[in-house]
């Protein structure tokens, strides 16, 4: 005598059997993916051009599946899905699209070796060249529904430039005209990335940074090709009195910004500067965006402060001065100026104790 | 939103002509004090119970400027800029101290950030170019200041402030420690205007705080915080873009829906802990470690981040990012020579939310001795490092930069110094042959000597700088093009009477750039003279200078520029300074930038300590 399995078992069966075959081949995946996506992960589930699936069921009920989704980098995986925190969708019959977030959200993403750990920190794919496969599977057996769909894609990234010449704080002598130069960018793509050079005059009571920020560039030169520039000549030179800020933004075809932040290079200062013996004569004080010989940039790079507020308890700390003095020539006075001028920051009696001593 | 922009650039100009003669009127009060005080020395000597000092500057430049033809450049600057810096100190009774810090920009000329046609008073007193904050301080007590309105928090290498902050802060030294914080908005919100093509920005908050220790000469130790966050709602418009539905490429059967996208709302936080420790006298170690999280999209989806150490009082998103910077240097001071060492790195993920044009993901290290001999008559600096950028990989190829460099200051004779500078950059990635391959080396040599004698009738000044700046570029496609040479040499030469009070002076330069496609020359020859009157109270000056400048076989370009200006002392205390330039310049080539333009700057000074 054998046994045989309940009836309504074998019913029950039967139609699992049948739909799961009848789900295979009725599923039509396709996939459209930019070729140059954005490098940023996060804005994958918000910007639906990015990455576009289309799911076509030709049978006559919704059908049960997941995304199973894989990214290739140079040939070998470098992220997939993980099946089981994937969700389940029903995929009504006809014609359904689905965008970036449904079908690689992160918090279901496994991203392989020290990959994981760049995509934490920086947030986004390395530039490179990748593949991103696409299929549906089974939500319980993880059976393929269908076959893998592959498309190609590369992400442009690059760094944005650094200024080389002259050097931050270096100084502009009378007459000489500067050559400014700046880092190469290098993309993986075929656009042409394109600089544009701005510099600003630091008008009293600025510091460079405000500078860049809210004054009106004397040189604008966009869509420069080469890494260099010189001052131009139709710019005058001559009378050039105030200390500069500049930089250099890099852009690709479109006017978007190649590398961060926002296609800048860090913003170097340009001093003018009175001739050697005057040098010696005058009462030069230290502060005013004058980056030293041999100080880091960290320090110096931004203001025209020490790197904190130098102050103690025991009594006042002559702290820097912005004291600009030179010789006496037709072109230069001299200009003391109160803490409020240059750092506001600076307590007010470190200045005090220098103006009182005039 | 409502908007005094009509009638409000009317009272600012009145604001600040008020301002000025009100600063005038105490300079001048200043200038009457000396007497008066004198002859009241000699009764009762008495101290008043407010004092008012500082200083006062007003600016206005004009600007003028046509092109033939008509419309085929821009201006460079705008027509009229007024500026005011007006820094009082009110002191009361000697207890209170109140530092002003009043900066006025008329109009706004904002570039690289969004500005205003008509701003309200708060959006103009929010732009960056503008300041009006006061700090209180009391000298006896000697340890409390308190700020409100304009300030910029320095605390430490990573946690300084590059921005002005809008908003109020303390900062306590009792007893040895120091405690600091502020609070306020350092980016002004904008609504997007696309008729100007200015983009949107939202309102940024920024929170700073530090708990540490004062500066003192042992142990300076701190924490250091700061938090900014971008407010959503500031904006009542926060679209970029809208992308209508549309087919995408190569497959008809495929729609996109439309799509919007919107202004990111950022949210940043960092945190460090610095020290500076003083071996011996001049010598000194500091250093800093610092961690930051940073959510480039305050709407993307909540994601937790292992390891994240901030994300106890952050909410880390799916756009969040992660990563630790630090730095470190050794200092060292002596009499005659001096040594610092720096190392700076910083994360991938790293952001300066303080800083926000430090670019993240690189390694540096720089050595820089100095040393000063024959009562310093020789100085001699130096600087070595090497700087790695895109650590990580993720944006191209690693690029490694080198840093060489130095100066050399001797003062030859009392009459004769000479400067001499020497710098290398060299930039590589990687790559040895294939098309992106970097590998440039900058080089800029220079000598400047300088000479000052002092006749019996007359003084004269005389310097030269002699440069040579090379450019190679290793590139196999593009390393021909793109090296080139520059030299350059510059005389200047002053000679100041005795007898009378006139100066003259003359210069000359000549600079070639040799590049792949031609020679690029400029030559220039100018002149200057200057006079003092009244007792040297006031100094008339003028000065002609003529430039060409060649490419190749094109026609020179010429350039004719004038100035002439006066500086006036009025009193000891104020002083004014009035200047007109002319700048007429021809293009050799007509095209593409026209035939000829000339631009007209007038440029007024006045300023006044009290």
């Amino acid at each position: 005598m054998t046994n045989k399995a309940p009836f309504p078992l074998m019913i029950i069966c039967a139609v699992l059997l049948l739909g799961s075959v009848d789900g295979f081949g009725q599923l039509r995946v396709s996939l459209n993916i930019s070729s140059r996506p954005d490098p940023y992960l996060s804005n994958w589930s918000q910007r639906k051009e990015i990455v576009i699936v289309t799911v076509t069921n030709s049978s006559a009920n919704p059908i049960d599946a997941k995304f199973d989704c894989k990214v290739n980098k140079d040939g070998a995986l470098l992220a997939n899905t993980k099946r089981e925190s994937m969700q389940v969708l029903s995929l009504q019959p006809g014609v359904t699209q689905f965008y970036g977030e449904d079908l690689v959200p992160l918090a279901a993403m496994k991203i392989i070796g020290d990959a994981e750990k760049t995509a934490v920190k920086t947030g986004m794919l390395p530039a490179g060249s990748y593949e991103f496969c696409v299929g549906l599977i089974e939500p319980s057996s993880f059976k393929e529904l269908t076959t893998p769909v592959c498309k190609n894609f590369t992400v442009e990234s690059a760094q944005a430039p650094i200024l080389l010449l002259p050097l931050d704080g270096d100084s502009m002598r009378a007459g000489q005209r500067p050559l400014f130069r700046w880092s190469i960018v290098k993309n993986n793509t075929s656009t042409t990335v394109r600089f544009h050079l701005q510099v600003f005059e630091v008008m009293a009571g600025q510091t460079p940074i405000t500078a860049f920020r809210v004054n009106r560039p004397i040189i604008d030169i966009p869509d420069i090709q080469a890494t260099q520039q010189l001052w131009p000549p139709d710019i005058d030179l001559v009378s050039q009195q105030k200390s500069l800020v500049w930089t250099v933004r890099a852009t690709d075809d479109n006017g978007n910004p190649v590398g961060e932040p926002n296609g800048y290079a860090t913003p170097f200062v340009l001093k003018t500067s009175q001739p050697a013996n005057a040098r010696r004569e005058a009462d030069v004080g230290v502060g005013v965006g004058v980056a030293k010989a041999g100080e880091g940039d960290v320090a110096n790079r931004s203001s025209n402060s020490s790197s904190s507020s130098s102050r103690s308890a025991s009594g006042p700390v002559v702290a820097a001065v912005p004291v600009a003095a030179v010789v006496e020539s037709e072109r230069s006075s001299v200009e003391r100026r109160s803490a409020y001028v240059a750092p506001p920051s600076l307590p007010w009696w470190a200045t005090r104790s220098q103006l009182a001593g005039s | 939103m409502i908007t005094w922009g009509t009638h409000y650039a009317g009272r600012r100009s009145c604001a600040l002509w008020l301002a000025l003669i009100f600063a005038t009127a105490l300079a001048a009060a200043q200038e009457e004090r000396p007497s008066q005080t004198e002859a009241q020395d000699s009764s009762t000597p008495s101290t008043p119970w407010a004092t008012v000092s500082g200083n006062v500057s007003l600016t206005a430049d004009f600007y003028d400027y046509t092109s033939d033809p008509t419309g085929s450049q821009a201006g460079r600057r705008p027509p009229q800029l007024y500026r005011l810096v007006f820094s009082p100190t009110l002191t009361l009774g000697g207890l209170i101290s109140l530092p002003f810090n009043i900066m006025l920009t008329l109009p706004e000329t904002n570039v690289t950030t969004p500005s205003l046609d008509n701003p309200s008073f708060g959006e103009y007193m929010l732009n960056p170019a503008n300041a009006f904050g006061f700090s209180s301080f009391a000298p006896r007590i000697g340890w409390a200041q308190f700020y409100l309105g304009s300030h910029t928090p320095q605390y430490s290498a990573l946690s300084n402030s590059d921005l002005p902050l809008f908003g109020a802060g303390i900062d306590f030294q009792p007893l040895g420690m120091r405690i600091a914080a502020s609070g306020g908005v350092v980016q002004r919100a904008i609504e997007p205007d696309s008729a100007r093509g200015s983009p949107a920005t939202y309102r940024r908050d920024m929170y700073m705080g530090r708990l540490g220790t004062a500066k003192n000469d042992s142990l300076t130790f701190g924490v250091n915080v700061v938090y900014a966050r971008d407010d959503k709602n500031s904006l009542q418009n926060n679209i970029i873009s809208i992308t209508p539905s549309r087919i995408v490429d190569g497959d008809s059967t495929v729609v996109l829906p439309p799509d919007t996208v919107r202004l990111r709302a950022e949210e940043g936080m960092m945190a460090s802990i610095d020290m500076v420790f003083g071996l011996t006298k001049g010598m000194n170690i500091s250093a800093e470690g610092a961690v930051s999280s940073f959510t480039r999209d305050q709407s993307s989806a909540v994601k937790s981040i292992d390891g994240n150490p901030l994300d106890l009082v952050t909410t880390s998103r799916v756009s969040t990012r992660v990563d630790f910077a630090g730095t470190a240097s050794f200092n060292m001071k002596a009499d005659w020579w001096g040594l610092t060492v720096t190392g700076l790195y910083m994360g991938a993920g790293y952001v300066p939310i303080a800083q926000p044009y430090q670019q993240s993901d690189r390694f540096e290290w720089r050595i820089a001795p100095s040393a000063r001999f024959f009562n310093g008559d020789l100085s001699l600096n130096a600087t070595v490092g090497h700087r790695i950028n895109n650590l990580s990989g993720t944006k191209g190829e690693t690029m490694s930069q080198a840093i060489y460099g130095g100066t050399v200051n001797a003062q030859i004779t009392e009459e004769l110094s000479i400067l001499g500078r020497y710098s290398n950059f060299g930039v590589r990635n990687d790559r040895t042959q294939d098309t992106l391959r970097i590998k440039n080396i900058s080089q800029s040599f220079g000598i400047e000597p300088a000479i000052m004698i002092d006749g019996d009738a007359m003084m004269h000044t005389v310097n030269a700088s002699l440069g040579l700046d090379t450019y190679d570029d290793y590139n196999v496609v593009s390393g021909v093009e793109s090296s080139n040479d520059m030299r350059s040499a510059t005389l200047n030469y002053l000679g100041s009477l005795k007898s009378i009070p006139l100066s003259v002076g003359v210069n000359a330069s000549y600079l070639e750039n040799i590049l792949f496609t031609g020679l690029f020359i400029v030559r220039s020859v100018g002149g200057m003279i200057s006079y003092r009157i009244l007792n040297g109270d006031v100094i008339p000056s003028l000065s002609l200078t003529n430039s060409s400048s060649t490419f190749g076989a094109t026609p020179s370009d010429q350039q004719l520029f004038f100035k002439a200006a006066v500086r006036w002392r009025m009193t000891k205390t104020m002083s004014f300074n009035a200047s007109y330039g002319n700048n007429n310049y021809t293009y050799g080539n007509p095209a593409p930038r026209g035939t000829s333009f000339s631009e007209r700057l007038v440029q007024l000074a006045f300023s006044a300590s009290f």
